[in-house]
């Protein structure tokens, strides 16, 4: 650990020391007090990453033991929730992609699609990412894809804003993707169990693909507006990427358990989210796809045990009475005009995935969203739906995603050209979603 | 005259790389990649990939930077270019590179404040045709010094076949400079020649030599 991540944890506990301190506001207890101080401790551990977020969960779950807040049982309680083992299932399904090489497959059949004229290939890029994130984690996707992408744009020179335009069309592809199913994202399982838990409000995987993928569907044509308009592509010549013969038994197989894992998802609501891609990561390990090595490797823990420290947040805040009192106090300040509240609810989720993980943003943003929808009587689902899709953005900044570090790391662009773009794309990503919650979502009955 | 140009993802020098042909009689191109980006790659994939995923990704952007580098060593002619890439910090890489090699000059298109501590001068070239510079000179202390700057300032101007001449505010002790240059009342030309120390405000457009 450097010198300045030392400083920086160390800040981190001050924050936490201060909050001992601070005289008890009126309405709130002791618990709720400190529940806030962990808030304010764990987002500073998130943007400032002095430790990774899977042990600056860790550390937030274990804070309101010492504090006598709550007892282990409860706090390691909160962890015990499907959406954990959705995550764990839905990271083996992405491993037999990978593995089977299907992943590669999609990639060649969509970008031959696609080849047409530099615009189009654009476009092709946008579908190919978003179409994987559906059921990869975007970050993945974005490694998975580079190398593809990377080739095809072998002659292409950098600096060009064809090589610009492709390799933000590829982050921004996964990013858009990500927000459409439960798989693109820790954030969505979080979200559905943030909802069950604390307020008995149970999405299917159908729910969240019905409110969420239009998210999807209208963002990806106006992100490749925004590219190819701020960036407008040169004519070029893809780099032929190597042909795969035919599809492989192994690929049969995935797509088969693919198959059979959404048909589960979407019509046995009462299994859950989490047993289906249980049952079909079994099925891949019975089939040879996966061996338990492959499983070992394919657990990004990080992110399973942020979620844990996810959790603890958004169910200590409720259970305290903190994100309600927090909720009071904003709307004492900002009114109660609901529009303006979740305008304003998306705009500082969007900044605030911009600067720090979309799981971590959603997780902090998330207990105070919805506790200021059930002050002032505006649908809980509505809003935290809202804000969670809202934290799956992150356009302009490199920090914004793993994905935008790793595309710029290629060297195809500097960041005053994602800033362009993504500066855009965040704004009408806020209106989208707002739109979504004003006006689309209570037409589908959401409620 | 033995040219170090860095080449960095963020700074990449067109209009230096378009000059050296008249400048330069060899060339060291330092192509560097970003240690902490790539580290921070490193650590956001590791983080979250699986290790599938993430195996190739450092080495893939690493091959596709090394590509990058030689096509940037092929778009130079007739001058010989020694390649170096490494992946490291952009001022300490330049600095362990200077001490390496010793070259006469640092050619680079971006005025950075880190630059000046460099023990190298440096060029920073606004591009465009040079037809004039003059060399700035606002105190004659270290005059030793001025007169080896100015030497080697005459030469940067010949090679590219631009008039030199020195302007020397001050109305005392003209005649110190009078053999070594035209002295002029005011800056001429698209370069401008600054003693590090003695450097002052530049227009933006005007290419600097900084010695």
């Amino acid at each position: 650990m450097n010198e300045r991540k030392t400083v920086y944890l160390a800040i981190a506990f001050l924050i936490l020391i201060i909050f001992y301190f601070l005289p008890q506001p009126a309405g709130l207890s002791y618990e709720g007090k400190m529940m806030l101080g962990i808030l304010v401790f764990g987002a500073f551990l998130f943007i400032s990453e002095a430790l990774p977020l899977g042990m600056a969960g860790l550390l937030v779950m274990v804070i309101p033991p010492i504090l006598g807040m709550f007892s282990p049982q409860e706090v390691f309680g909160f962890f015990g929730n499907e959406a954990v083992f959705f995550l764990i299932g839905a990271f083996m399904l992405a491993a037999g992609v990978q593995k089977s090489g299907l992943h590669q497959r999609i990639a060649s059949y969509i970008l031959k699609a696609f080849g047409k004229s530099s615009k189009i290939y654009i476009l092709g890029i946008l579908v190919l990412a978003a179409s994987l994130s559906f059921i990869i984690s975007e970050h993945a996707v974005v490694a998975l894809l580079l190398p593809i992408i990377g080739i095809s744009l072998l002659n292409v020179e950098k600096g060009s804003n064809m090589g610009k335009a492709g390799m933000i069309a590829l982050t921004y592809g996964a990013t858009a993707g990500s927000v459409g199913t439960l798989m693109g994202g820790a954030r969505n399982p979080y979200t559905v169990a943030y909802l069950a838990e604390n307020y008995g409000i149970h999405l299917s995987f159908l729910d969240w693909l019905a409110m969420a993928l239009p998210v999807t569907l209208i963002m990806l044509p106006i992100l490749w507006m925004i590219i190819i308009n701020v960036h407008k592509p040169e004519e070029f010549i893809a780099t032929k990427i190597e042909k795969k013969g035919k599809i492989e038994n192994k690929e049969w197989i995935v797509i088969g358990v693919l198959i059979l894992t959404f048909l589960i998802l979407f019509t046995i609501r009462s299994w859950g989210i989490a047993v289906a891609v249980i049952i079909g990561a079994v099925l891949l390990f019975v089939f040879g796809i996966l061996s338990w090595k492959d499983i070992e490797k394919s657990m990004p823990w990080g992110i399973i045990l942020l979620y844990g420290g996810a959790m603890t947040l958004g169910k200590g805040l409720q259970l305290t009475g903190a994100s309600q009192w927090l909720a009071s106090s904003i709307v004492g300040i900002i009114g109660t005009n609901p529009y303006v509240i979740l305008l304003i609810l998306l705009v500082i989720t969007v900044l605030m995935t911009e600067l720090m993980s979309h799981a971590a943003a959603v997780a902090l943003m998330l207990p105070i969203a919805a506790g200021m929808a059930s002050v002032i009587g505006m649908s809980v689902l509505v809003v935290s739906m809202a804000v969670a899709l809202a934290g799956g953005f992150g356009y302009a900044l490199l920090m914004g995603t793993p994905g935008n570090i790793m595309t710029y790391s290629t060297g195809y662009f500097k960041q005053k050209d994602i800033m362009k773009t993504g500066v855009l794309a965040d704004m009408i990503g806020i209106g989208v979603v707002f739109f979504m919650a004003t006006v689309l979502w209570p037409l589908m009955g959401v409620v | 005259m033995r040219c170090l140009i860095p080449v960095h993802q963020e700074l990449y020098p067109k209009n230096s790389l378009k000059r050296t042909e008249k400048l330069c009689d060899e060339i060291v191109l330092l192509y560097i990649v970003d240690k902490k980006l790539m580290d921070k790659v490193q650590s956001e994939a590791s983080y979250i990939l699986p290790s599938f995923a993430l195996q190739n990704v450092e080495e893939f952007i690493l091959n596709m930077h090394r590509q990058e580098a030689e096509k940037v060593k092929n778009s130079i002619r007739n001058v010989p270019v020694e390649l170096r890439f490494v992946k490291g910090e952009y001022y300490e890489s330049i600095e362990r590179e200077i001490l390496r090699n010793s070259p006469d000059i640092l050619m680079t298109d971006s005025h950075l404040r880190g630059l000046i501590n460099l023990d190298a001068p440096i060029w920073i070239d606004r591009g465009g045709e040079i037809r004039e510079c003059t060399m700035i000179v606002t105190s004659l202390r270290k005059i030793g010094k001025i007169k080896r700057a100015i030497e080697f300032a005459k030469n940067v101007c010949d090679r590219l076949s631009a008039s030199f001449y020195i302007y020397y505010p001050n109305t005392q002790e003209k005649n110190i400079l009078e053999p070594l240059g035209k002295i002029v009342d005011s800056a001429r030309g698209e370069a401008v020649v600054f003693l590090k120390e003695q450097m002052q405000r530049v227009p933006e457009d005007k290419t600097l030599l900084l010695i």
